[in-house]
């Protein structure tokens, strides 16, 4: 090998080498990220941000903004803590505050799950490197400090506070023994109210929304979604979702860790052994089990049964006699409602409602109420978020009403809770090729036979994604402007 | 500019080149998995399994300011014949009669386990300690215990010289098993001794209660290690057994034809 062909091979492998390193640089960052102009136009993405602004545009303190959900945000604190990043070079994490989980209504009870808490390497390592000491949260009502010491909530506390040692947000460096509070301690005090965990959820329509293929299928069909599907009088298709409604069944389980002593200072010896010698050998002689009879059958017996029948009778009238159909009109205490009986809306029930639809509404993690008129999407036009579950929707003068309620507000494994979906056409058009979907939670199972529908229907079930049912009733036929309909089932709980 | 290389060069050269190229789609690949999980790798949890016990209820109720003098109601659930007593003013009860009780959130409860099966003259004093909370509906709270069973596994477990820990949590209902658990015992997830207890209930709901049971007998009757021994004998009370619907209706408080509805007697 001479001198050239070793030039060669470095240069090739220079450049092999070249090429991998820049593949691997190129997976994290991209060298114009580095660049002066990308530089800069980061910095006015910041500079945009609302907490810049909002510093920019009001230099007084501003009072503590205090969410319903028990976070809170100290417009002053939030302000001054977004100091400049250029100056800085810090990124600004913001907090939300507003609950985004779940628009219907939930906020009252809906404190989101909570973490265990972590704790960085650094309290236990001798040598502590920057970094946040605690885990942030993925809660949406923490703490507005940015500094990541948010704790759920929205009472903070450090847990050891005399371990903390970092430059807080606001500009104050605390040191062992410090902790640096942020202004709005008193807003935090609010006790937390429930745990989501503990509720059944069913109803409603999670992300992502559901919608209607052109095969009047639907997609993003979510467990705990309840969806009715109709179509207009002008051929459009609709989908809605109806209300949601929540029951308080906690479940538990457990994890279980046996472990054993290591190394043990007894020391055990055998007290006496009993050794039995048996025979060397042994040899088992026993007589066949399958003996071959060599006889022929003398008889067989047969017993054929008549397969048709063929009948000479004259023809004579005969009438058919048809079982009921329709659901009963004994109404249950929980749907005791004129709403529910009749389809009309009064004053009085929106009470009465609330609370047999946050009975529901706990169920309903999978199940949703919707609506389909011929492809056109609905508009919700009112929401009476107060009674929680009670729904409106418009399309050009077709409108549907949905109501979900439940039997019981609360239940143990093993009981049954009867659900009933009133729905209404109260547009001004009718509305025909309904389709009720109602996809349960994975704590939900559906009793066989158990559901009824006043009005003509095709019902089917099958298995949904977590392991529950998809129920849906296909109406045969349509509704007029005025009328509706009932669909009850029941659903024992896992 | 390049001339003719030997081919055992070109073999090598190729060879590198293909394996720096499967190199560099590994970790492209493994770049664009992002965060595991919710966890950062070297974050180490503040709560371990192998913490003492009442370390993990005393930092629950540091964290947690609301969670002190919160009263959860738990049921305790053996085996057949299995006798249970709390400690109480620095000694045993009688045997309870009714397996509901009300514990304080944080603290540690001794309990004394008699009447085993197959060990009449065994005895096993668990600990039971409650790191957090649920919320039932008001007036309902007794209605919604902690349910800590205790099966033959663990006990024989103990009586063989092992130490059983336990950890309860409420379930994730988003994430909840879709099996049937009315009338059945508590499911169970055995882990490793290497893995965490409390990290891995974590992951799969939110951990209130913790049961250790060992084989350890106490050796003293009195004094300060006998207190240590009971934890100080927090304060708990038993519930009243809840009536079931034919108790009502022999009571007088129900008329004998109330048998419709879906609630069930345990409710």
């Amino acid at each position: 090998m001479n001198k050239k062909t070793h030039l060669s091979f470095w240069i090739r492998t220079v450049a092999v080498l070249g090429g991998f390193v820049g593949m691997l640089g190129c997976q994290s960052r991209p060298l114009a990220w580095f660049g002066k102009e990308s530089i800069a136009a980061r910095q006015q993405s910041l500079a945009q941000t609302p907490l810049a602004l909002a510093k920019q545009e009001s230099p007084r303190p501003l009072p503590p903004i205090v969410t319903a959900g028990g976070g809170s945000v100290s417009a002053t604190n939030a302000a001054d803590s977004g100091t400049d990043p250029s100056k800085s070079g810090r990124v600004i994490q913001v907090q939300h505050t507003v609950p985004v989980g779940d628009p219907q209504g939930l906020d009252s009870f809906s404190v989101p799950r909570e973490s265990m808490p972590m704790m960085a390497p650094l309290f236990y390592a001798p040598a502590m490197p920057a970094g946040p000491t605690v885990m942030p949260p993925r809660s949406h009502n923490a703490h507005s400090c940015p500094t990541g010491n948010a704790m759920q909530g929205g009472n903070y506390q450090p847990v050891f506070p005399h371990f903390r040692r970092e430059t807080t947000s606001c500009g104050v460096t605390a040191s062992y023994g410090e902790c640096v509070p942020c202004p709005t301690v008193e807003a935090f005090a609010v006790p937390r109210q429930s745990d989501p965990q503990e509720y059944l959820f069913d109803g409603g329509d999670r992300e992502p929304i559901v919608r209607v293929r052109k095969d009047d299928s639907l997609s993003g069909l979510d467990p705990e979604d309840t969806v009715i599907q109709y179509v207009t009088e002008d051929g459009k298709s609709n989908v809605e979702s109806g209300c949601r409604v929540a029951i308080y069944a906690p479940r538990f389980a457990s994890v279980r860790k046996k472990t054993n002593v290591i190394e043990s200072g007894i020391a055990q010896r055998l007290q006496a052994t009993t050794r039995p010698d048996g025979p060397g050998q042994f040899i088992e002689q026993l007589p066949s089990r399958n003996v071959t009879q060599p006889l022929k059958s003398i008889q067989r017996n047969d017993v054929r049964v008549v397969e048709a029948v063929r009948d000479r009778n004259l023809t004579t009238p005969a009438e058919m006699v048809l079982p009921m159909l329709e659901i009963s009109d004994a109404f249950k205490p929980y749907e005791d409602l004129a709403l529910i009986k009749r389809g009309d809306l009064r004053s009085t029930d929106p009470a009465r409602l609330a609370k047999a639809i946050a009975a529901a509404r706990a169920w309903s993690n999978i199940e949703e109420l919707q609506v389909i008129v011929d492809g056109q999407e609905a508009i919700e036009v009112s929401s009476a978020l107060n009674t929680q579950e009670l729904r409106i929707y418009e399309t050009k003068g077709a409108r549907i009403r949905l109501c979900k309620v439940a039997s019981e507000q609360m239940a143990n494994p093993g009981d049954i809770i009867s659900f009933t979906i009133r729905f209404d056409n109260v547009g001004e058009q009718p509305l025909r090729n309904l389709v009720i979907t109602d996809s349960l939670t994975p704590r939900l199972e559906y009793v066989a036979d158990s559901q009824k529908s006043s009005l003509d229907a095709d019902f089917s079930s099958k298995p949904n994604v977590v392991g529950s049912e998809i129920l849906r009733w296909e109406l045969k036929s349509g509704i007029k402007p005025g009328d509706g309909g009932v669909v009850r089932f029941d659903c024992k709980v896992r | 500019m390049f001339k003719r290389v030997s081919f055992p060069t070109l073999l090598v050269t190729w060879i590198a080149a293909i394996a720096m190229c499967l190199l560099a789609a590994i970790a492209s690949a493994r770049a664009q998995e992002g965060p595991r999980g919710r966890i950062d790798p070297g974050t180490q949890p503040l709560l371990r399994d192998s913490m003492p016990p009442g370390e993990v209820g005393a930092i629950q109720l540091l964290r947690k300011p609301e969670l002190r003098g919160v009263w959860q109601a738990v049921e305790l659930k053996g085996p057949e014949g299995m006798r249970l007593s709390m400690a109480d003013a620095g000694q045993f009860t009688d045997d309870l009669a009714e397996s509901r009780i009300a514990v304080m959130v944080g603290y540690v409860y001794r309990m004394r386990l008699t009447g085993l099966p197959y060990q009449e003259d065994s005895a096993l004093y668990p600990t039971l300690e409650i790191i957090d909370r649920i919320h039932p509906p008001p007036e309902r709270e007794h209605r919604f215990p902690i349910p800590i069973e205790i099966d033959e596994d663990d006990i024989n477990e103990a009586l063989r010289g092992g130490m059983v820990m336990r950890v309860v949590y409420l379930e994730d209902n988003e994430i909840a098993e879709p099996v049937e658990t009315a009338g059945r015992p508590q499911r169970v997830l055995d882990l490793r001794p290497t893995q965490d207890a409390l990290r891995t209930a974590d992951q799969l709901g939110r951990p209130v209660a913790i049961l250790r049971i060992g084989s350890r007998v106490p050796n003293v009757s009195e004094g300060q290690d006998w207190d240590n021994f009971l934890f100080g004998c927090p304060a708990w009370t038993a519930l009243k057994p809840i009536p079931t619907k034919q108790m009502l209706i022999d009571r007088g408080n129900l008329p004998a034809t109330a048998n419709s509805g879906s609630i069930s007697d345990r409710r």
